[in-house]
């Protein structure tokens, strides 16, 4: 994969660089043992794991997503149940749902995935360098724009924004070599520990890349208790009544 | 607040071909935060110009303003500033 060499310029990052800066010691070593009470307050599949990660305090990477997902409600209210125990409640009429721990970060996909060839979450990096302590979404749009060359080397420059995120909050710098991107956006939000990543629209390897990441990073503490919001938002995104997946 | 970068045809100096945008939420004011960034491997070797426009939808329906934007390897500008 050719170098970029990047000449980032933030615009209004001002106090990025007097802000306290912490390392990669969030991992989690087994997230779904981890015991809470839970109550899924009306929310449908997908807003439940949201409010789950909120209330466990645990990052989650969801790389399929349906419109059932998106709007059944789930009546879900445990006492002193399991993370597992809460995603089978969760799940329970959806068994095509499977789920497992990587680098501490619980992540959710689906059969339909296994049957798709160009799913962008198995898309493997090359080298993926953060050559500097970076925020959750700053390290998030580094990846889409690694990702992109991978799919389109002859791109040789980008432009854009992204919402900056929480400041105060930084992944350290790394290298990952032959990785895919499921495995570094688990990086970024187990690093984090507060963050959680959720597939925001199908993909599709032939068609023509989108400018915005297929992906969304949710920070757990500025969408408590707004997780109808976000799925609204994605709704938007996946319009049919019937399954999809993000190929 | 889904936004759209489009990229000068006439005046394209960093050779800007990607442009990553996203979707924001807005505050309880109706307002959002952008961080702009730019990225190209004329950087390497000299400095260079490349304009675009910024525009925004929201639901759907785009609104009247549309930025100006100015970027080289050392700085970005937005309407001027």
């Amino acid at each position: 994969m050719k170098t970029v060499k990047c000449w980032i310029i933030w615009a209004l990052l001002l106090l990025a660089s007097a802000l306290p800066l912490s390392g990669c010691t969030n991992v989690i070593s087994d997230p779904l043992k981890i015991r809470i009470s839970f109550d899924a307050n009306g929310l449908s599949m997908t807003g439940a794991l949201l409010k789950l990660s909120n209330d466990a305090r645990i990052p989650i990477g969801v790389e399929y997503v349906d419109r059932q997902q998106l709007t059944q409600i789930v009546p879900v209210h445990l006492s002193s149940a399991t993370v597992d125990d809460i995603l089978r409640a969760i799940f329970r009429t959806r068994p095509d749902y499977i789920w497992s721990v990587r680098e501490g970060v619980v992540l959710i996909t689906n059969t339909a995935i296994q049957r798709v060839n160009n799913n962008i979450f198995r898309l493997l990096i090359p080298s993926y360098v953060l050559n500097r302590d970076a925020t959750v979404q700053e390290a998030s749009n580094l990846l889409w724009m690694t990702a992109r060359l991978v799919l389109d080397p002859s791109i040789s420059g980008f432009a854009g924004e992204y919402s900056s995120g929480d400041l105060k909050r930084t992944v350290s710098r790394t290298a990952i070599d032959t990785k895919t991107v499921s495995d570094i956006l688990n990086y970024i939000v187990a690093c984090d520990g507060l963050t959680s990543w959720i597939v925001q629209r199908p993909f599709a390897s032939s068609s023509p890349i989108p400018s915005d990441e297929p992906w969304m990073m949710v920070n757990h503490l500025s969408t408590k208790g707004h997780e109808d919001e976000i799925v609204e938002n994605l709704l938007s995104h996946f319009p049919e009544d019937k399954p999809r997946a993000p190929h | 607040m889904a936004d759209n970068i489009q990229i000068s045809q006439t005046q394209n100096g960093l050779n800007l071909q990607g442009t990553n945008t996203g979707t924001h939420p807005t505050n309880a004011s109706g307002q959002w935060p952008d961080t702009y960034f730019d990225c190209s491997q004329v950087c390497q070797t000299r400095n260079a110009e490349t304009d675009a426009t910024q525009s925004w939808t929201y639901n759907g329906t785009a609104l009247p303003h549309v930025n100006a934007l100015v970027y080289t390897c050392a700085s970005i500008t937005v309407d001027g500033k």
